[in-house]
């Protein structure tokens, strides 16, 4: 009984721990609802034993698959250490690069598996207009969505790439519930590849 | 240990250098990120600053030397500093950093020496009062809200315990009772 507790905790605690607090809380009411319903109807209703949900109302999904996959482009050290704990702090998966050169890298060794890239647009060499200009122009990597960020609130900068197929345009310092509601935003958007 | 003191004492030192206005709101959004699978998020965070902006710092001296009245490199360094303290909410050495453009844009090589000057004396008082910080956060750490966390587990394992024993005194109970062998 004891090593079934054990068994019990690790695989259903553990997964809940590492989920958004805020569906934690719906989880256990799912696990509650389950049990009521367990408790109330009659033995010969019950098919089989309720199926223990991982989590019934996160949007990312109810059974368990890898998390979207975000390509992180800033040759800021500091913004790609906070973007990247932003993302994964909402469960995505993060490469980070220090350029649009190493960003087009990791693109062409497996485009299939990045969902989205955010890139800042000052860096050296190849702006992230370059870099969004390079992905939108192939035809492998044109349906990935990009997200442009910049210290400079400039309209006709914003105007720019958006014209040239931005997702989106983000002011720094960017926060957290901003990245958050466009990655999912943008992933959600994106046609079946 | 008297952890109370010493959160208060954290309190104190982080309040002031909100009153103080060295850091600003986005200081908290980078806070908001630490968390239970990043315990010091925020103080990795600080050193990476420390050390990239060290560096930054030093790149535009030799540039301020090597590449004299080059104003447009010398506002392409600035613009990577102003960007490291914005994201840190670093808001005193950030307003040096502007300070710093703006002379780059008038041209003013003794404006942006003065700028300069200002900025290594900001960035030396935020490094300095970061670390007295971290220093007492070290030794007293967080009230950490785990109850809530451990709470929606106990409720989780106790409603599984509870939906599997159901569904074992369902399945043996009666059938169980009529295997049972005859005392």
């Amino acid at each position: 009984f004891c090593l079934f507790l054990g068994v019990l905790f690790y695989s259903v605690g553990r997964p809940l721990a590492n989920h958004p607090c805020i569906y934690k809380t719906a989880a256990s009411c799912c696990h509650l609802a389950q049990l009521i319903k367990l408790l109330t109807c009659q033995p010969n209703q019950q098919a089989s034993a309720p199926s223990i949900p991982l989590c019934c109302l996160c949007p990312m999904s109810t059974t368990v698959q890898e998390p979207p996959h975000v390509l992180a482009v800033d040759d800021s050290l500091v913004d790609r250490v906070v973007i990247s704990r932003l993302l994964r702090s909402s469960k995505y998966r993060v490469t980070t690069v220090d350029s649009g050169k190493k960003a087009l890298e990791v693109l062409s060794l497996g485009h299939e598996s990045v969902q989205l890239i955010i890139t800042d647009y000052c860096m050296p060499e190849m702006t992230g207009y370059d870099l969004l200009k390079r992905v939108k122009e192939s035809a492998e990597l044109r349906g990935i969505p990009v997200v442009i960020m910049s210290s400079e609130n400039s309209p006709a900068r914003i105007r720019r790439c958006l014209d040239e197929g931005a997702e989106e345009f983000l002011i720094k310092p960017v926060r957290p519930s901003d990245v958050s509601r466009l990655c999912n935003r943008a992933i959600a958007a994106m046609p079946m590849r | 240990m008297d952890y109370s003191n010493l959160r208060r004492q954290a309190a104190s030192l982080k309040k002031g250098l909100f009153d103080q206005g060295h850091l600003d709101e986005q200081f908290r959004q980078v806070e908001d990120l630490q968390d239970e699978a990043s315990p010091n998020f925020v103080e990795e965070v600080v050193v990476v600053f420390f050390k990239d902006s060290g560096r930054l710092i030093s790149n535009l001296e030799q540039a301020l030397e090597k590449y004299p009245r080059d104003f447009n490199r010398w506002d392409a360094y600035m613009q990577q500093l102003k960007g490291s303290c914005s994201s840190i909410g670093a808001s005193r050495m950030k307003n040096e950093c502007m300070s710093f453009r703006d002379n780059c844009g008038q041209r003013s090589v003794e404006g942006c020496m003065g700028s300069l000057q200002k900025l290594k004396r900001e960035h030396a008082i935020l490094r300095q009062k970061l670390e007295s910080y971290f220093q007492v956060t070290l030794e007293a750490p967080p009230c950490q809200s785990w109850c809530h966390d451990r709470w929606i587990i106990s409720i989780n394992l106790l409603t599984d315990v509870c939906m599997f024993t159901m569904q074992l005194l369902r399945q043996v109970g009666p059938a169980g009772a009529a295997t049972r062998p005859a005392m």
